[in-house]
């Protein structure tokens, strides 16, 4: 896999709102390339709205979210096709197509100027090592697991250099699961940065580089995971800890 | 980007719209839209020049200025689009959240092609109805002897102005852009009775004006729509819903606390009482007494249908949840049709209030009113059944709305109800509804059946 140019993701002042009691605020956050970055949290925490934020789905109330200098809440092709998303949502797809359809829709959309031969190929090589074979089966009637599959498949097509994913485990088989991380190391170790929100502390534990802790909306810890564990010994007992000094405090 | 590969990136995304939003729920989506799609052009085309006959032995009035021509054809066509818009309930969407619509933000596409994809769905429902009126606009245009392109002009832009005029965010309660919609038809309304009254000079010409001005007005719909789906980012946060639970219903009664709860038909069914109330209002203020109030009692089944397609899009397509766990298909159809009916007979009162003082004998309008608006709402709920219009899903929410329309609008003249006694329309409506629930439970049975095996 080529090595490609080192794009930097940071978070300045975000202030994203969900609704009318619910907003996260995110002072500052750098996601460097080649590095995993995982958002934990409990239910409600903020991690989708923070997710859904920097891929530039939730615009800002306050702040920016820059890629590269970029903003990410702008119509600016190049930073569109920076960002891969794998969703944590059933309905992320487009269910009436068939799977090699959806592919091919992205394909030209994302990038309309590349070989198309060479797309198939890499999209095929990618349902190979999830072991999708429902090509020709529309999507609506997939099981959650394949729908899952085509959602990191449709998030990785493009070689982004940002993939954002949220819950990668729900609902992929044992196989899948460990499959799934072996495509997002290998892109991260082309130079990809992937931030991925998830309540699995134990998974985090073992994928991330860097662990953010989000609580109410707010980043409560941000550190290297190595750190965490040699402190505490576990993502899980720094998480507990935090949560019971919040639950005393309160 | 190549010019090629820009072309063949929008062609799949245009024919990914068209499947989504006009093929739902078949196994070649596509091809299933463009059938449809092609099916009502064509329906249309018929329909029309069913209509454009008629009229072409028909007695016009001469003499009239081709300003107020053009202003009427403009007029009807803005309440035609705008009807059709509040019918199909496309509208709702302008200022919605939808999986396609975050999709298609987070895809690198230029502002155009990101609205476009937004506008499709309207424009080919316009499409519809323009060539609908198309041939009833010729035939006006060379009776009279104006202009036929001009006209067809003023038609085709009366219907988009009425359209895009509801696609504004501001305001954002359906319920105000309805009641801003009544207030607008019946200003033009004044406005043409004010127009017979004048003969000619400054005023009729102001008069004229006004009216253009109204329905240039509606651009403003069109531009907020490309700004709001243009860009790549959704607007705002997610509204919290808080449903106020009736807890004196019994339990058996689930089915009108759903509808309640569900934003979508609770919309509806304030829309088609809102519209049911103001025509109602509207004929007891002019205290218009009529020769046919049996025929006029049409307008409230005509509501009540538009109502009853939404229904069934509430729940899923194939096994429905309420279904699997409620006693299965039959329940399921049981618990809709009590729910449609008993918010049918409430969509029709207002027009019942308004007209039974036109009838001669009251026992047999009553009769009549319960037995056309028992029709309607079960042949809604049917065309609901076989189209299962979701939210968002325009295509299904089009045909199943003017599928059930046109069948309660076409059924008198089928059944060639100007031969028979009201006792006979009576039966015939009630045969009618009985048969369409028939078809309903059936087509559910199927479906239940089928589900799985293709």
């Amino acid at each position: 896999m080529r090595k490609r140019q080192r794009l930097l993701l940071s978070v300045d002042g975000l202030r994203v709102r969900r609704n009318a009691r619910f907003e996260i605020n995110i002072p500052f956050l750098v996601v460097t390339p080649g590095t995993v970055t995982c958002i934990v949290g409990a239910n409600g925490s903020g991690k989708t709205t923070l997710v859904e934020s920097l891929v530039g789905l939730l615009p800002p109330i306050e702040g920016e979210v820059r890629i590269n200098g970029q903003k990410a809440h702008s119509d600016n092709p190049l930073v569109k096709r920076a960002v891969g998303y794998v969703p944590d949502d059933d309905t992320w797809i487009i269910p009436e197509l068939t799977a090699r359809e959806y592919f091919e829709l992205l394909m030209s959309v994302q990038l309309p100027s590349q070989s198309r031969v060479l797309m198939r190929r890499r999209v095929e090589q990618m349902a190979r090592d999830l072991i999708f074979t429902s090509f020709d089966q529309q999507l609506g009637y997939l099981s959650h697991g394949n729908k899952k599959k085509v959602q990191i498949i449709a998030g990785l097509l493009h070689d982004p250099h940002f993939i954002i994913v949220d819950e990668l485990r729900n609902g992929l088989d044992p196989i899948a699961i460990i499959r799934a991380e072996a495509l997002l190391k290998a892109r991260m170790q082309s130079g990809s940065a992937i931030i991925a929100a998830t309540h699995d502390l134990w998974w985090a534990e073992r994928f991330a580089d860097e662990i953010v802790m989000i609580r109410r909306g707010h980043i409560v810890l941000r550190e290297a995971t190595a750190t965490i564990v040699r402190q505490y010994g576990s993502v899980e007992s720094r998480f507990m800890e935090l949560y019971n000094d919040a639950a005393i405090s309160k | 980007m190549t010019p090629q590969s820009q072309s063949r990136s929008s062609r799949l995304l245009y024919a990914t719209i068209v499947s989504t939003r006009f093929g739902g729920g078949s196994e070649n989506p596509l091809r299933s839209a463009l059938t449809r799609i092609t099916g009502f052009y064509v329906g249309a085309v018929c329909g029309g020049y069913v209509m454009a006959k008629t009229l072409h032995n028909a007695q016009l009035p001469t003499g009239i200025p081709s300003s107020v021509l053009f202003a009427i054809v403009l007029s009807i066509g803005f309440i035609l689009g705008g009807f059709a818009m509040l019918a199909t309930g496309i509208f709702q969407q302008a200022g919605s959240r939808i999986v396609m619509q975050s999709m298609i933000s987070l895809m690198p596409l230029r502002p155009r092609q990101r609205w476009f994809c937004t506008m499709l769905p309207i424009v080919v429902i316009w499409g519809i109805l323009v060539v609908f009126g198309l041939s009833i606009v010729c035939t006006i245009a060379q009776k009279l002897g104006v202009s036929a392109v001009m006209l067809s002009l003023a038609w085709a832009l009366g219907l988009l102005s009425g359209m895009v005029g509801l696609l504004a965010r501001r305001p954002s309660s359906p319920f105000i852009k309805t009641v801003l919609f009544v207030g607008q038809v019946s200003v033009l309304l004044a406005l043409f009775d004010h127009l017979l009254q004048s003969s000619g000079g400054q005023h009729f010409n102001q008069i004229i004006i006004v009216i253009y001005a109204i329905i240039a007005l509606q651009c403003y719909g069109l531009i907020d729509s490309y700004f709001y789906h243009s860009v790549g980012t959704l607007h705002g946060s997610k509204p919290e819903h808080r449903q106020i639970i009736p807890k004196f219903l019994p339990l058996s009664a689930w089915f009108l606390v759903k509808l309640w709860r569900n934003n979508r038909t609770r919309t509806s069914f304030g829309i088609a009482m809102l519209l049911s109330l103001s025509t109602a209002i509207s004929m007891l203020v002019r205290g218009t007494t009529f020769s046919d109030p049996y025929g006029m009692l049409i307008l409230g089944a005509i509501l009540a249908a538009m109502f009853a397609c939404d229904i069934r899009g509430t729940m899923r397509r194939a096994i429905p949840p309420e279904a699997v766990l409620l006693g299965g298909p039959k329940s399921l159809v049981l618990s809709e049709s009590l729910g449609v009916l008993f918010c049918g007979l409430i969509i029709g009162l207002p027009m019942y209030f308004a007209l039974h003082g036109s009838a001669v004998s009251q026992v047999l309008f009553l009769m009549f009113y319960l037995s056309v608006q028992t029709f309607s709402s079960i042949v809604g709920l049917f065309a609901g059944t076989v189209f299962v219009p979701s939210a968002h899903d325009t295509g299904a929410q089009f045909f199943s709305a003017m599928t059930a329309c046109s069948t309660v609008m076409l059924f008198p003249r089928a059944a060639q109800f100007s031969h028979v006694s009201v006792s006979m329309q009576i039966a015939l409506w009630s045969e009618a509804a009985v048969t369409a629930w028939a078809l309903i439970f059936v087509f559910e049975i199927i479906r239940r059946k089928q589900y799985g095996r293709t």
